[in-house]
């Protein structure tokens, strides 16, 4: 199975924020949390969309008589 | 007040001018790249709500500017002037060149600059660098984030309305008001770091006392000075930044300036200093992000993202360079 781009990059982004918690204020480390939390979020659903794609891509190329 | 302090305060007030010349274009560049509005009004709009913006917010990022980077008593007249021409020197050099860069950091590096050269590096604040250095990263990503989170809603939200035509009329109004909103959140934003100098020179001269808070003849003037610096804009940069990072329909665009304008208001509010540049760019790369990551112009993105980071040392060490010949004196 391939990963696309976009789940990657948003990981990647999830990760640059994490990667700066140890130099941040304290009282702005939510931030990096929730951005990190947030980018997570959206790089799974991306996964998901991307897998649920291929599937369906798939099952059009073993079935062509499929609306 | 000495003639001295008020040829300071012009200078500091040209650099807000030049600032919203230079930086406030990203205001409506992404208003301008929809057509929801034409240039010539796009810049009005922006101007205004950049001035109303002393409203709304308070000074908290002027108090950052003020006390959090330099420690009290390094700052003196010479090392104001020093800091205000390296920081305008660095604005001159990268609006010439295109370079869509941040004033707020150029005058956060300048001043430091000019205070390294005054009294050394224990002059600097190293916490209050910090949390300036966190938020150059932060603020595009929470920009970014926002602005694909808004984004993906607003079209799971509308995906079965058939009425294209309908949809837009309404994300071409709605745009008007997140314009506004991003304009406000720049003006509260860019306007205080000028109020911050201000406050600091009037400080250091014995005009207003240590614990002072920004006098509202500096608020009033700093945003008088940001607007009329936008109504005389900079086009080379709204070029740059509407059209070229990524293409934009008006639901993208709304979509941008809401999500940099709830990053602006959270760091005005917090009394962080960030780029407003930085925030909307980031905001425009998470919209093109929902299409495809093929669909942002990386090339310009990455030539953004060196600019952050030449900017603090770039405007460091010009800052430095001008404090030279005031050593001859002191």
């Amino acid at each position: 199975m391939r990963i696309g781009r976009r789940p990657l990059f948003f990981l990647a982004t999830a990760l640059v924020c994490l990667a700066i918690l140890p130099v941040t204020p304290p009282e702005f480390r939510w931030v990096n949390l929730g951005c990190a939390g947030l980018a997570v979020f959206w790089a799974v659903l991306l996964t998901i969309e991307d897998v649920a794609g291929a599937r369906r891509g798939q099952s059009r190329h073993e079935h062509p008589d499929l609306p | 007040m000495t003639l001295s302090v008020v040829l300071i305060v012009a200078v500091a007030l040209g650099f807000d001018f030049f600032n919203g010349f230079h930086d406030a274009a990203n205001s409506i560049a992404t208003v301008v790249s929809t057509r929801v509005l034409s240039p010539r009004l796009a810049v009005a709009w922006a101007a205004f709500f950049n001035f109303a913006a002393f409203l709304i917010f308070g000074t908290k990022v002027a108090a950052t500017i003020a006390e959090d980077l330099v420690k009290p008593g390094v700052f003196t007249n010479s090392v104001i002037v020093a800091g205000l021409i390296g920081a305008i020197g660095w604005d001159v050099v990268t609006w010439f060149v295109g370079l869509p860069t941040s004033s707020s950091h150029a005058l956060v590096g300048a001043m430091g600059g000019a205070a390294v050269a005054h009294a050394g590096w224990s002059a600097l604040i190293k916490s209050g660098y910090q949390k300036i250095a966190v938020f150059i990263v932060l603020s595009p990503i929470i920009g970014l984030l926002l602005a694909f989170t808004i984004m993906v809603s607003v079209y799971w939200i509308f995906h079965r309305h058939r009425k294209v035509e309908r949809l837009n009329r309404g994300f071409r109004r709605s745009q008007l008001v997140s314009a506004a909103a991003f304009s406000l959140g720049h003006g509260a934003n860019d306007a205080q770091k000028t109020m911050g100098v201000i406050l600091v020179l009037l400080i250091a001269n014995g005009i207003v006392p240590a614990n002072s808070s920004v006098p509202l003849w500096v608020v009033l003037s700093a945003h008088t000075a940001i607007g009329l610096g936008t109504l005389f804009g900079g086009w080379r940069i709204v070029h740059t930044m509407g059209s070229k990072i990524t293409k934009l329909q008006p639901v993208g665009g709304m979509s941008a300036e809401a999500a940099a304008a709830a990053t602006l208001f959270f760091t005005a509010h917090a009394g962080i200093p960030v780029s407003t540049t930085h925030t909307i760019t980031g905001a425009i790369v998470g919209v093109g992000t929902t299409q495809r990551l093929s669909a942002v112009r990386w090339g310009v993105a990455r030539q953004v993202v060196w600019a952050w980071i030449v900017t603090i040392p770039g405007a460091f060490v010009l800052a430095w360079l001008a404090f030279q010949p005031f050593k001859a004196f002191t």
